[in-house]
């Protein structure tokens, strides 16, 4: 008969290697049967085991440098679910990460771009168009220019089939910058990396247009995200 | 024996069998040790959310060779079911594949990966090796922070004798402001050493205000309590006073930092098995 969920102390006393009692092996037959079936229990389990791995100098030491390349390990998995999306045409994959939590990629704003009936602004005619955002949540959309969020300054603009992506204000390396279409869409998102320029105080990223959906959103990976404690 | 046998009956019925007569071999033993001794291991032997295979079959063969070679006489019948002893073993050899695997190796992150290879890549650039381990390794990377921001947040929330429970933190803030790359991270001796080098002059505000900036990344901030946990008479004292009194010496500590540790570690399997099982423990 199953025994139920696993409980705090059991855990415990399951990590630990040195009991080999008759005792312990009594009590391994009713854990057992019920860990087999049961992936809530398995997943306790596995925390358990990082908490056991934590226990140890050498396991929280590492555990404490893994936590300071933790910034580091985000940006890299972005890259690799970007990588990943681009491969195997996954829809999905890359909001799934921001949703889940493992890319802080944020979108800083939602960025629509529209093609223009004709160059409205003046600008030459073919692929140019106008640039709208609005800051997200606000619902607010305001014709071309620019936001600030965070501290960062953004122009997008599009020109001579090239979007253009300038960050400015309060930034001071590269960052960078995913353009991904609406959800449903099945144009890849675009990745690229605004390169700061010391001089000029500003990063700037282009992307070729024609390539691009005529909506999308624009990321920005954010080099500040509060720990949230659950 | 009925079809709703379970495995483990198997394994016991032919455990009898074999010992009843052990000139008929394992033949029959065989396979089903190999098969329960899968289940039992499979999820220890794991990275993130999936089984090392490779390494779950090397672990079996070796716990089976053993019991086949050694445990079958050395196991008397008394209580506990053969499988069961056998679990036992599986169960300890997978902890300790765990406890070795553990070394994370972080040069992945140094790898540069450019505007240009992801573009690239899309068109047969062919620029990574094997994007679903690197991606599971980074995973795998990212719940190991979840449990250690989970794990200092237990420890900053300890609620006795804060500023001794500090000292130990005090440690891992030491290690990550001046000791980067330092084997000696939470060595109780040399904690015990710096943290009192470092606090002979200074007061529980003082040194309070420096723990809370000396790492803001961590997002962990001692308030209050620490401040509430001191006893009457320390008001004023130096924190290495208040610390390392008279009888605090370096043995005290370690014992302190033991059973501070030890505590932490039950506290965060007890809030994981709440989080992942639902149960009020």
């Amino acid at each position: 008969m199953d025994r139920g969920h696993l409980d705090a102390q059991d855990f415990l006393k399951y990590l630990d290697a040195e009991d080999d009692s008759e005792e312990y092996a009594v009590w391994m037959e009713s854990v057992q049967e019920h860990l087999e079936q049961c992936e809530d229990c398995q997943r306790a389990l596995r925390k358990a085991l990082l908490a056991d791995g934590l226990d140890s100098d050498e396991g929280l030491k590492e555990g404490l440098q893994i936590l300071s390349e933790e910034q580091k390990i985000r940006r890299k998995l972005l890259e690799k679910y970007l990588l990943a999306y681009r491969e195997d045409q996954r829809i999905g994959q890359l909001a799934k990460a921001i949703r889940e939590g493992y890319v802080w990629n944020r979108p800083v704003y939602k960025s629509e771009l529209l093609r223009p009936a004709g160059g409205v602004r003046g600008e030459t005619a073919g692929l140019h168009a106008l640039c709208y955002y609005s800051e997200q949540g606000s619902g607010e959309i305001r014709e071309k220019g620019s936001a600030e969020n965070r501290g960062i300054l953004s122009y997008v603009s599009w020109t001579d089939g090239v979007i253009r992506v300038e960050l400015m204000g309060r930034i001071s390396g590269n960052r960078m910058v995913v353009l991904s279409p609406e959800t449903g869409s099945d144009v890849r998102p675009f990745c690229g990396e605004a390169v700061y320029d010391p001089d000029a105080q500003m990063a700037v990223v282009e992307f070729p247009a024609e390539k691009l959906p005529e909506r999308y959103r624009l990321y920005l990976d954010t080099e500040e995200q509060p720990w949230v404690w659950s | 024996m009925g079809s709703d046998e379970t495995l483990s009956e198997k394994i016991e019925r032919e455990y009898q069998n074999y010992m009843a007569n052990p000139d008929g071999g394992v033949d029959a033993l065989y396979p089903l040790l190999v098969s329960y001794l899968n289940r039992v291991a499979a999820p220890i032997v794991r990275e993130g959310r999936h089984v090392r295979q490779d390494a779950l079959e090397d672990l079996v063969q070796d716990a089976v060779i053993y019991i086949l070679d050694e445990g079958l006489t050395r196991f008397e019948k008394r209580e506990a079911k053969f499988a069961s002893w056998c679990a036992v073993i599986v169960k300890n050899r997978a902890l300790d594949w765990v406890r070795r695997q553990s070394r994370h190796r972080l040069d992945i992150l140094e790898e540069e990966t450019t505007v240009s290879d992801l573009n690239r890549y899309g068109e047969g650039g062919g620029y990574l090796r094997n994007p679903e381990e690197i991606i599971l390794d980074l995973e795998r990377k990212l719940a190991l922070c979840e449990s250690v921001k989970c794990y200092l947040q237990l420890l900053v929330n300890m609620d006795e004798k804060p500023y001794r429970t500090v000292s130990c933190c005090f440690t891992m803030v030491l290690f990550h402001r001046y000791h980067k790359g330092s084997k000696e991270l939470s060595s109780p001796s040399w904690a015990y050493g710096a943290l009192r080098e470092n606090t002979v002059e200074i007061g529980a505000e003082h040194f309070l205000h420096d723990m809370n900036s000396w790492m803001p990344y961590l997002r962990l901030r001692w308030g209050d309590a620490f401040l509430d946990g001191m006893d009457l008479q320390e008001d004023g004292c130096y924190v290495s006073d208040m610390v390392f009194g008279e009888h605090f010496k370096v043995k005290d500590f370690e014992n302190w930092s033991r059973r501070i540790r030890e505590r932490i570690k039950r506290e965060f399997v007890q809030a994981e098995a709440e989080k992942s099982i639902g149960l009020e423990l």
